[in-house]
């Protein structure tokens, strides 16, 4: 009998094989077999293990964007803190060996944290255990990830969560597929699981971890579903998605340098969203027409006063350096009460994202936002039109607010002539609140460019918090809702004669081209990894079936329906 | 004589010894002292020589080092909990300073 779970996709691809369920246990206490030395010699020992262990995190750092890297720099942190080392100390002075003293010190402080009334400080054992599980690993010990590795061929893999030292740890070679419970699309395991190249689902629900070990099964990452035991024509579907993912794959490698045409001759630039130094390696590499959205808010994090326009204009000119000859868009600087900056005195608020963040932060900073405007202006000076500088104002609800950040930029020298006559500056909104959606028509006349962030506008549309699991599937930009409102921002920058691009994760998916070209998209801007498979998809569309397609998602009452629409044009045209 | 140090002083407390200092202080992150801003206390407060100490009065907790994460951690401090600090040695003074800031 063929059963469905539905959950979220966190990794793209098609996975087939057999169950395997995974349940994290704490370190076995195994160390009569590991012959135990000198209380210096074990000490000596435990300093080697914390050096590897402190290197592989290190590298883990490395990977992926800054979300995820900022965990393993905290664990590198749990690592070398003087409570656990000092316990460790203290065992292996009392006789015990190294793998043991690691064990207790650390399985106490874990007894210790989960012992904590509140839940965000109570689950930061998973952190202390994972470091634990680290060291233990290095100092020869058995763990529960050695229940990851070796799998047999052909693993797919349940599991409640996986911790980013289980994710580096299970055998990558066969484990096919992951299909987890909990978690989201956007915790580490998930960025870790794209980057080895695993479809993975999350947010599947307990129901996965009743199923029987040794089940057949298939994790759809592409649509976020694990089928198990599937009937024989959905199963030879995926045989051939799964092919034809992976010559995709080959062949858009390989023509990622050449420009995402539409066989009707529409050009749709493609280009990557930069959060860290790292993801600008990838406009080289797979061809990306520069940088649809570059974060800015590292340049003003973690330090005690707001960045000169000297160190701000250096920054830039470093990014574009890297994107030579075509556009950069840099969105103005995006923080909120979640994130505050020592520099800026902020009311404390119950409710940071529905609070002062974007715009309405910068409005009530104005020698702020005139900072990084002028950096960008001597930016855009040095540049061509080609290479013109876009900027993006963040989170606008009222056209009032562009307005009054229009009125700003007008005082300051070079404006009017880079955005008036050299062509060499270009000014749009963010449209990420509904609002900002529902008032394009308004927007559009005063500005050059829209930049939909499907993210936050399914969030704030949904009104679903798209990191809390309980309710992350509401916040899909593939409900008709959110579908509505990108079309709504597409005819008016049409009607304005101005370009509508698209930022959010969604983007990043090759089989919804077809729904966002017909919707009237114009650019495409996603993570560097996905530049290569998205122009691919792109060169298949039809314009005119897209428009259709669009047409219909727009009647559609429900996601799994869109969902479905989408499905189907995925196996029609194509193959 | 036993050192008594304030510990409801609005800002700067009283300066007992002279080596003595405490602040309290009101945590205004929203997500309270989580792992990432904790890091970030821990990293300041190792810079200094003093020995650091923290207590969460509105969670009437157990004293804690300031230079250890994992002590830190155990405050449980949410964003508009008083924590009261106190340092003791040469740079007591500075380390306070420092970190009133963070907060």
């Amino acid at each position: 009998m063929q059963q469905i779970f539905h959950g979220l996709s966190a990794a793209s691809g098609v996975g087939i094989g057999t169950l395997y369920k995974y349940a994290s246990v704490p370190p076995a206490v195994e160390n009569s077999c590991v012959p135990i030395g000198s209380p210096a010699e074990e000490w000596e020992r435990f300093l080697a293990a914390r050096l590897l262990v402190d290197e592989e995190l290190a590298r883990l750092a490395q990977i992926g964007q800054s979300g995820p890297a900022d965990i393993f720099l905290v664990h590198r942190e749990i690592l070398h803190d003087s409570t656990l080392t000092d316990a460790i100390r203290a065992a292996i002075t009392a006789g015990f060996g190294a793998v043991h003293a690691t064990q207790s010190a650390t399985s106490d402080l874990v007894t210790l944290f989960q012992d904590l009334s509140d839940d965000y400080f109570a689950s930061r054992a998973t952190d202390i255990r994972d470091v634990g599980q680290r060291l233990i690993t290095r100092l020869g010990g058995i763990t529960s990830a050695r229940q990851l590795n070796p799998l047999p061929p052909g693993t797919i893999l349940l599991a409640e969560d996986l911790t980013p030292f289980d994710t580096t740890h299970l055998d990558q070679v066969n484990v096919v597929g992951i299909a987890l419970a909990a978690s989201t699309p956007t915790a580490h395991t998930a960025i870790l699981a794209r980057s080895l190249g695993i479809p993975l689902i999350c947010s599947a629900g307990l129901e996965i971890l009743q199923l029987q070990n040794r089940m057949f099964g298939v994790v759809d990452g592409i649509r976020g579903r694990l089928l198990v035991d599937p009937d024989e024509d959905i199963l030879e579907q995926y045989e051939l998605t799964r092919a034809r993912f992976q010559r995709f794959q080959t062949e858009a490698l390989s023509h990622s340098h050449e420009p995402a045409l539409t066989p009707d001759g529409v050009r749709i630039p493609v280009r990557v969203n930069v959060n860290s130094r790292d993801d600008l390696l990838y406009i080289d590499v797979n061809g990306a027409e520069g940088i649809g959205l570059l974060r800015t808010e590292y340049l003003f994090q973690h330090r005690t006063s707001p960045p000169t326009i000297d160190e701000q204009l250096a920054a830039y000119q470093d990014v574009r350096s890297y994107t030579k000859d075509h556009s950069l868009t840099v969105r103005l600087l995006d923080i909120g009460g979640d994130k505050p900056v020592p520099y800026l005195p902020q009311p404390t608020e119950a409710n940071p994202f529905l609070g002062v963040r974007g715009i309405r932060l910068l409005l009530r900073y104005p020698e702020l936002l005139t900072a990084q405007f002028r950096a960008l202006v001597a930016l855009a000076l040095e540049a061509s039109p080609v290479s013109r500088i876009r900027v993006l104002i963040p989170m606008i609800a009222k056209v009032s607010e562009v307005q009054r950040t229009l009125a700003l930029f007008e005082d300051i020298p070079g404006y009017e002539l880079c955005r008036k006559q050299l062509g060499t500056l270009e000014v749009g909104v963010m449209i990420e609140v509904p609002s900002a959606a529902l008032l394009a028509p308004h927007l559009a006349p005063l500005v050059d460019f829209f930049s939909i962030g499907t993210n936050d506008l399914a969030q704030y549309t949904l009104a679903a918090d798209r990191v809390n699991s309980a309710v992350a599937t509401l916040a899909t930009p593939l409900d008709p809702s959110v579908l509505r409102l990108i079309a709504l921002t597409c005819e008016a920058g049409q009607a304005a004669g101005i370009p509508v691009t698209i930022c959010g994760e969604v983007a990043g998916d090759p089989s919804v081209q077809p729904l966002l070209l017909g919707l009237g998209l114009n650019e495409i801007s996603v993570a560097g990894p996905a530049v290569p498979l998205v122009k691919s998809a792109i060169r298949q569309v039809d314009m005119v079936a897209a428009k259709v397609l669009a047409a219909k998602a727009l009647q559609c009452s429900r996601a799994q329906e869109i969902h479905q629409l989408l499905y189907e044009e995925a196996n029609t045209s194509g193959e | 004589m036993k050192k008594q140090s304030s510990s409801l002083g609005p800002m700067i407390g009283a300066v007992d010894q002279q080596t003595n200092h405490s602040v309290v202080v009101t945590v205004r992150n929203p997500l309270g002292l989580h792992l990432r801003s904790g890091r970030d206390v821990v990293r300041i407060a190792s810079q200094f020589q003093a020995h650091i100490t923290a207590s969460n009065l509105s969670r009437n907790s157990a004293t804690v080092d300031m230079k250890s994460i994992l002590q830190l951690m155990q405050l449980q401090a949410r964003q508009g909990h008083d924590l009261h600090l106190a340092a003791s040695g040469p740079d007591a003074i500075a380390a306070l300073d420092a970190l009133r800031s963070l907060f």
